[in-house]
């Protein structure tokens, strides 16, 4: 980007605006892609159900007893709204920081902007817990596969 | 004598230290911009190690691992296994640039921090908008393919 002439002597205010003008974008960029995450995960939920209430035909569910399918049917369910839950979190700290950051950049308000940035700092906070989440069940899981298949043979 | 000169010294600065943050507080926002760029580092290097331990699996039982997967697919073609290496290697290449990117915002935010320089802040955040760009994309395609769910 070009320095602006009128203020070449005084590169701070440069670096300030620059700042803002790249908080801004990306609060443009993020705030578009809240709306598509948030649109894709409920047209994910909607088609779950849609398809569940289809008819389908009876498949014969060998080994299985009749309340295992249910179980793997609710363990489904259980999914499908957890990750709507989750796209509902992530959204309201997106589009947050999105709405606040534009604002700010708009109005100069450095308080909003602050404000704007700690909604950004939440959605990565809640990403990088469900990551520790997801690693911690995935080491439990393999821990007590190895645990079970030792206790089988 | 001369250990206690500079243990006297080091306090004296500890202290000027502790006074300079009492008349010059951190800004509220380079403290909100430091916490965000840990978080992200976080992320990024919880999703480089897991991609080390993708590409140690793959290496050895990858072959095996698409074989499977291509045998258990509702939909039998020819080349299927071929499409799903492709697919695979798209995917590992899509993840590696998002994370690329969060680990060059988090490094260059940290460093504008540091040197109080705002460009460098900026440049951090242009590699942020990337990153949103990017995920962006990939949530359109998951509409997309939602979307002809629902109509099928």
């Amino acid at each position: 980007m070009e320095l602006d002439p009128l203020h070449e002597d005084r590169p701070e205010e440069t670096g300030a605006s620059l700042l803002r003008q790249c908080i801004g974008a990306t609060a443009k960029t993020a705030g578009i892609a809240a709306c598509i995450s948030l649109a894709g995960t409920l047209c994910g939920v909607v088609a779950f159900f849609l398809k569940s209430g289809q008819q389908l035909p009876e498949i014969p569910k060998e080994g299985f007893t009749a309340s295992e399918t249910e179980m793997s049917a609710f363990g489904n369910l259980i999914m499908i709204g957890g990750s709507l839950i989750v796209s509902l979190i992530a959204f309201y700290y997106l589009f947050g920081f999105s709405r606040k950051a534009r604002i700010a950049e708009r109005q100069q308000l450095p308080g909003m902007l602050t404000g704007a940035l700690q909604r950004l700092e939440g959605y990565f906070k809640l990403w990088a817990v469900l990551l520790i989440i997801f690693i911690a069940f995935m080491i439990l899981s393999l821990i007590s596969g190895i645990l079970f298949s030792g206790a089988g043979a | 004598m001369g250990i206690a000169v500079y243990l006297q010294f080091l306090m004296q600065q500890e202290q000027e230290q502790k006074e300079s943050r009492i008349f010059h507080p951190p800004d509220p926002q380079d403290l909100t911009i430091i916490q965000i760029s840990r978080w992200v580092k976080l992320i990024a290097s919880i999703g480089f190690a897991l991609g080390g331990i993708v590409v140690f699996t793959m290496l050895f039982q990858g072959a095996a691992i698409l074989q499977q997967t291509a045998g258990i697919l509702p939909v039998q073609v020819s080349g299927i296994y071929s499409i799903l290496v492709i697919t695979f290697f798209v995917i590992f290449f899509i993840t590696a640039l998002l994370l690329f990117y969060l680990h060059r915002s988090a490094t260059l935010l940290i460093q504008g921090i540091r040197e109080k320089n705002k460009t460098l802040q900026a440049e951090g955040f242009q590699h942020l908008k990337k990153f949103f760009t990017l995920t962006a994309i990939i949530g359109l395609l998951q509409l997309i393919a939602n979307i002809s769910t629902l109509w099928n």
